[in-house]
């Protein structure tokens, strides 16, 4: 069942080509990676996915009436709250679930401590606790492993495989490559 | 209306302190400061004081807008809100909860400061009315000039709505003559209250509208 459908979409800023006649189709419960080199457009089409750009050309179906789970470059994080303020704010709980997310990543103890004090690699291991929290039936996620260590990496990978046994769809978009069964769609900008 | 997106953003803005309760003291430095470059024995009269107080609750309400939308730009979380449609909602929430936590509190400074001065309590209550009501249409209007301008700097946004407001601080310094004079200030009241309730309806689209192009 089609999901996403893109017809000849291309997109220009400032007279530059971003996206050049992309065409492709996602279906739900799929797992896309959608890949390219630097400045390809690869968060382009992610943006114009979840409706935030428009195409400058070509014609975007989206099929999709839920709210989406999108996780951006930027962290969502208030560096000025701790771990714990930021969780509540973003609407989790604290409960065991959330702990042993935070204790996986290494960040337990560090719940109190105000988010600005965390390195790069700790931010988006919490950005992506709210991503881990999420029900929707829509993932969309930018670069989500940039930035995580090797067994953040795999537990990552895990639970995006085991979201797409539940039917889920998750879209993302990464220069790594590894062996999962994920289908991919290259962008050449 | 989301109760649990506007206990976040009153969470948010009270942690920072600097930002509510920095404009508040700037205006109490301002205010203090103000009758000792004055003659007070001299017959200043109370207009004076009052376009005093309008002029700095403008100034100092810019102040205190000025990052109201650029940290949640910065970190992702107007994109968030973007994405699930609730960008008017909560430019309207912010404009509310900044209203609330530097609007209010700087009129009823202002109510205490012409207290002191020997301003009577009817006048000294018109004013705290005035500007209750006209802070609200400061706010409205500052955030939408640091809409405008979130990725080239306030002043650009400044410069284009402060020529908004002064039909505001014209209507406010009328307002203070009739008090004055005795007359009856219902009319400007009520224009001012149609404008506050025209601008809270309506800005907050447009903010939403030009944060969304923003984020393209």
């Amino acid at each position: 069942m089609k999901l996403i459908e893109a017809k000849n979409i291309s997109y220009k800023i400032n007279d530059r080509n971003i996206l050049n006649n992309i065409s492709f189709v996602i279906n739900y419960g799929e797992l896309v990676k959608i890949s390219g080199d630097n400045g390809s457009g690869k968060t382009t089409i992610l943006k114009i996915i979840i409706g935030l750009t428009k195409q400058t050309k070509g014609e975007l179906i989206n099929h999709n009436e839920d709210k989406v789970c999108f996780l951006g470059h930027k962290n969502n994080l208030k560096n000025y709250l701790s771990i714990r303020e930021n969780l509540l704010i973003q609407g989790l709980k604290l409960d065991s679930f959330n702990l042993d997310l935070l204790e996986k990543f290494n960040l337990r103890k560090h719940i109190d401590n105000s988010v600005g004090t965390l390195s790069f690699g700790q931010q988006k291991k919490l950005s992506l606790v709210r991503v881990l929290n999420s029900d929707e039936k829509i993932l969309i996620l930018d670069e989500p492993f940039v930035g995580l260590d090797q067994n953040s990496k795999e537990f990552l990978k895990n639970f995006m495989e085991a979201k797409v046994n539940e039917n889920k769809t998750i879209i993302f978009t990464s220069h790594i490559d590894f062996e999962d069964d994920y289908r991919e769609i290259k962008i050449n900008g | 209306m989301d109760s649990n997106i506007l206990f976040i953003e009153i969470y948010k803005l009270f942690k920072r302190r600097r930002a509510w309760v920095g404009p508040v003291l700037v205006f109490l430095l301002i205010i203090i400061s103000f009758p000792l470059t004055l003659d007070i024995n001299s017959d200043n009269p109370p207009q004076i004081y009052l376009s005093f107080i309008w002029i700095s609750t403008l100034l100092v309400t810019m102040l205190g807008t000025e990052l109201i939308f650029s940290e949640d730009f910065e970190d992702g979380t107007l994109e968030q809100y973007a994405v699930n449609n609730h960008l008017t909602e909560i430019v309207f929430y912010k404009i509310l909860v900044h209203w609330v936590l530097i609007g209010i509190p700087l009129a009823f400074v202002a109510f205490l400061f012409t207290l002191s001065l020997d301003i009577s309590i009817h006048i000294s209550s018109i004013t705290l009315l005035c500007l209750v009501i006209s802070n609200l249409i400061f706010i409205n209007f500052f955030s939408l000039g640091n809409a405008l301008s979130l990725k080239k700097g306030s002043i650009l946004g400044l410069l284009i709505t402060i020529p908004f407001l002064i039909p505001v601080l014209i209507v406010l310094g009328k307002m203070t003559t009739s008090a004055l004079l005795g007359l009856s200030l219902m009319g400007h009241l009520s224009l001012l209250v149609g404008v506050m309730i025209l601008v809270t309806s309506f800005i907050p689209f447009i903010i939403s509208f030009i944060l969304r192009t923003h984020l393209e």
